[in-house]
C-alpha cells in the first residue's frame, strides 16, 4: 500500500486511485460506455415517468376541470381550426377533407413541436435535481418525451373522432398509424436530445428554437400542401424534409386508406438517423450536465 | 495492495479495502459575473462568452475512508465541504483527480431539490426511484418511511408548505429507502428537532454497525465529536487536518477562536 497518496497523518493508510481502479471501486461523475449508459437508463424508466406524471398532475392541480383538460385541449384546438377552415372560410380546392388533412398535420407537427421545445431547457430548469441526486441526465429529455406522448393520447382520440366526423370510413391501414407516431416518437427523442445539450452550451437556442419551430411547420405542409411549391428540387426538398415524411404518411393512410411507402421509408430513416446521432451527442457530454446553471 | 498482486490464497481472510478513495481531487466552478447580457456588449467582446470567473473550490483533496468508519467535515463557510460532499456523490465532475467509490453513496443535503408542489409522499416516490430503486420497492417500504420521518399528518401536503425541518426529515426518509453503503450528511440534521436529531443518528449508526462509511458535515463541534472518530478540516479546498476526531476539533478551535 503506497502511502504517498495520502497525509502523513491520516489515521488509515491511503490507497492511490491506480490501486482502488484495481480492485474495482467506481469512479462515479465519469461518463460510462455507451452499452452501460443505456443500461442506466432502462433502470430508471420509472423515474422517467414518475416525473411528467407529477408534473401533469401538478398543473391542473388547481383547475375545476383537473384532468380533463388533457382531453379538452386538443377538443378546442380542433373545434377552432374546424370553425375556421371547415364552416368560416371556403374550402380549399387543392385537398379533400381539408379540415381533417389540417387537424391530422397540427396535432402530429405539435407532439414533435413541444417534445422539442420542452427538452430544450430541461436541463438547466432540472439542474438542481441533477446536482442533489445522482442520475444520468438523459432521464430528462425521455422524461419530457413521455410526458407528450401521455398528453397525446387523448389527442388521438380527438383526431380519429375528426376524421370520421368528417367522412372518412376507419380501414384497416389506420392500424399502421401506431407504428408511424412510434417512429415519429423515436425522431423527436432524437432530436430532443441533441437540443437539450445544444442549449447547455448555447442558452439563446431555447428562445431561437420557438422562431425555428414555427418556421420548419411552415415548410413541413402542415397548414398548405406542399404542391404549392413550384415544381422541381424545392418541392422534392420540401417532401423528404423530415415532418412532411410523417405527415404525408399519415394522411395516406387516414384519409386515403393507402400506405405512402416512399414517405414512410423516409420517416424511418428520419427516426433512426435523428436517434443515433442525438443519442452519440447527448451521451458525449454526460456527467457535466450538472454543471449547467 | 498493488493491482497486479498474485490472486490471494481461498483459505485468507479478505483483505480490508477502502470504500472511498480520493486523490488530488480540483474542482472548479465557472461563475458568471451578474451583468446583464446585452447585444452591445457581446459584440463589443468580439463574439465570445460571457465574462466569468472561475472559482477553485477544491485544490488537490487526498484521503481514503475505511468501511465502518464515520467520518467529520469541518471547515469555516466557502472551505469546500459541500463541493466535496457532491463530488463524492458523484454529481459534480473533477477538473482534476479521482473520487472512487465502492457503490454509489447518497447525499442528503439542505435545500436539495424535490418537487415543491407535490405531496411529500410523492417525492419520497421520485426522489428513491431516482435514484435506482424499483417503485414496488419504495411502495413496499412507504408506511416504513413515513414512520421514520414522523411527518404521517403532513406526508399528503405539498413539500413548500413543509418547515425547512421538515424537509430534512423527508429527505432522510428517502435516504433511508435506499439504504446506501456511503452516506454524506451535509448539515441535514442541523434543522431537525432534538427527537429527529436522536433518530437520525441511530440509523448513522447502523450504517457504520454494518460497514458503512458515513460524512457527517457540520459546524456543531458536539454532533462532529459524538458521532466521528476521524475529522477532515478543510480550509481552502485543501486538507489542512486528518485525523482523530479530537484533536481535529482542538486545531480548528485553535484557529478559529473560541466559539
Amino acid at each position: 500500500m503506497s502511502s504517498l497518496a495520502s497525509d502523513p497523518e491520516s489515521p488509515v493508510p491511503g490507497w492511490t486511485a491506480d490501486e482502488a481502479r484495481g480492485i474495482g471501486l467506481i469512479e462515479l461523475s465519469r461518463r460510462p460506455p455507451l452499452g452501460a449508459y443505456l443500461r442506466s437508463l432502462w433502470a430508471r424508466r420509472e423515474f422517467a415517468l414518475l416525473v411528467p406524471l407529477g408534473e401533469m398532475r401538478q398543473r391542473n392541480m388547481d383547475t375545476l376541470l383537473g384532468g380533463s383538460w388533457h382531453l379538452l385541449n386538443p377538443l378546442f384546438q380542433a373545434g377552432i381550426y374546424y370553425l375556421l377552415f371547415g364552416v368560416l372560410l371556403q374550402q380549399r380546392a387543392e385537398v379533400d377533407n381539408y379540415p381533417a388533412w389540417l387537424i391530422i398535420g397540427l396535432f402530429l407537427f405539435g407532439l414533435t413541436q413541444k417534445s422539442v421545445q420542452g427538452s430544450a431547457r430541461i436541463i438547466i430548469t432540472k439542474a438542481q435535481m441533477l446536482r442533489s441526486l445522482n442520475f444520468p441526465a438523459g432521464i430528462l429529455p425521455i422524461s419530457v418525451n413521455l410526458s407528450e406522448i401521455l398528453a397525446f393520447i387523448p389527442a388521438v382520440v380527438v383526431l380519429l373522432f375528426v376524421v370520421i366526423a368528417t367522412g372518412e370510413r376507419p380501414s384497416l391501414a389506420w392500424v399502421l398509424l401506431v407504428p408511424l407516431l412510434l417512429l415519429q416518437v423515436v425522431m423527436n427523442l432524437g432530436l430532443s436530445l441533441i437540443v437539450a445539450r445544444m442549449t447547455v452550451h448555447f442558452r439563446d437556442l431555447d428562445n431561437l428554437l420557438n422562431h425555428l419551430l414555427r418556421m420548419w411547420m411552415y415548410f413541413s405542409g402542415v397548414l398548405f400542401p406542399i404542391d404549392l411549391a413550384p415544381e422541381g428540387w424545392i418541392r422534392e426538398l420540401l417532401r423528404i424534409n423530415p415532418p412532411h415524411t410523417f405527415l404525408a404518411t399519415a394522411r395516406g393512410l387516414l384519409l386515403d386508406g393507402t400506405l405512402d411507402v416512399r414517405s414512410a421509408t423516409w420517416a424511418a430513416g428520419w427516426a433512426l438517423g435523428a436517434f443515433i446521432i442525438g443519442l452519440l451527442f447527448f451521451h458525449r457530454h454526460e456527467g457535466k450536465y450538472s454543471n449547467a446553471a | 495492495m498493488p493491482p497486479d498482486s498474485p490472486t490471494i490464497a481461498p483459505l485468507e481472510a479478505p483483505a480490508i479495502v477502502p470504500s472511498v478513495v480520493v486523490e488530488d481531487l480540483h474542482v472548479t466552478y465557472r461563475v458568471y459575473e451578474d451583468v446583464r447580457p446585452t447585444l452591445r456588449r457581446f459584440v463589443a467582446r468580439g463574439f465570445r462568452p460571457r465574462p466569468h470567473v472561475e472559482v477553485r473550490a477544491l485544490r488537490g483533496v487526498t484521503f481514503t475512508a475505511m468501511p465502518g468508519e464515520a467520518i467529520g467535515v469541518i471547515g469555516r463557510n466557502g472551505s469546500g465541504k459541500s463541493t466535496l460532499m457532491s463530488s463524492l456523490a458523484g454529481l459534480l465532475p473533477p477538473e482534476r483527480g479521482a473520487v472512487l467509490v465502492s457503490s454509489q453513496p447518497v447525499l442528503l443535503a439542505v435545500g436539495a431539490a424535490l418537487q415543491g408542489d407535490l405531496s411529500g409522499r410523492r417525492n419520497i416516490l421520485i426522489g428513491a426511484s431516482a435514484l435506482g430503486i424499483a417503485k414496488a420497492d419504495i411502495l413496499q417500504q412507504m408506511d416504513g418511511i413515513i414512520e421514520f420521518t414522523g411527518l404521517r399528518e403532513s406526508i399528503d401536503r405539498p413539500l413548500r408548505t413543509y418547515s425547512s425541518g421538515m424537509a430534512a426529515r423527508l429527505q432522510f426518509g428517502i435516504a433511508s429507502a435506499v439504504r446506501p453503503d456511503i452516506l454524506l450528511v451535509d448539515e441535514a440534521l442541523a434543522t431537525g428537532d432534538a427527537e429527529f436529531s436522536r433518530r437520525s443518528e441511530e440509523r448513522i449508526s447502523e450504517i457504520i454497525a454494518s460497514a458503512g462509511t458515513v460524512f457527517i458535515v457540520s459546524h456543531s463541534p458536539e454532533a462532529i465529536a459524538r458521532m466521528t472518530d476521524r475529522t477532515l478540516w478543510i480550509d481552502a479546498g485543501k486538507i489542512l487536518f486528518d485525523g482523530p476526531t479530537e484533536a481535529a476539533l482542538e486545531a480548528y478551535a485553535r484557529a478559529t477562536g473560541p466559539a
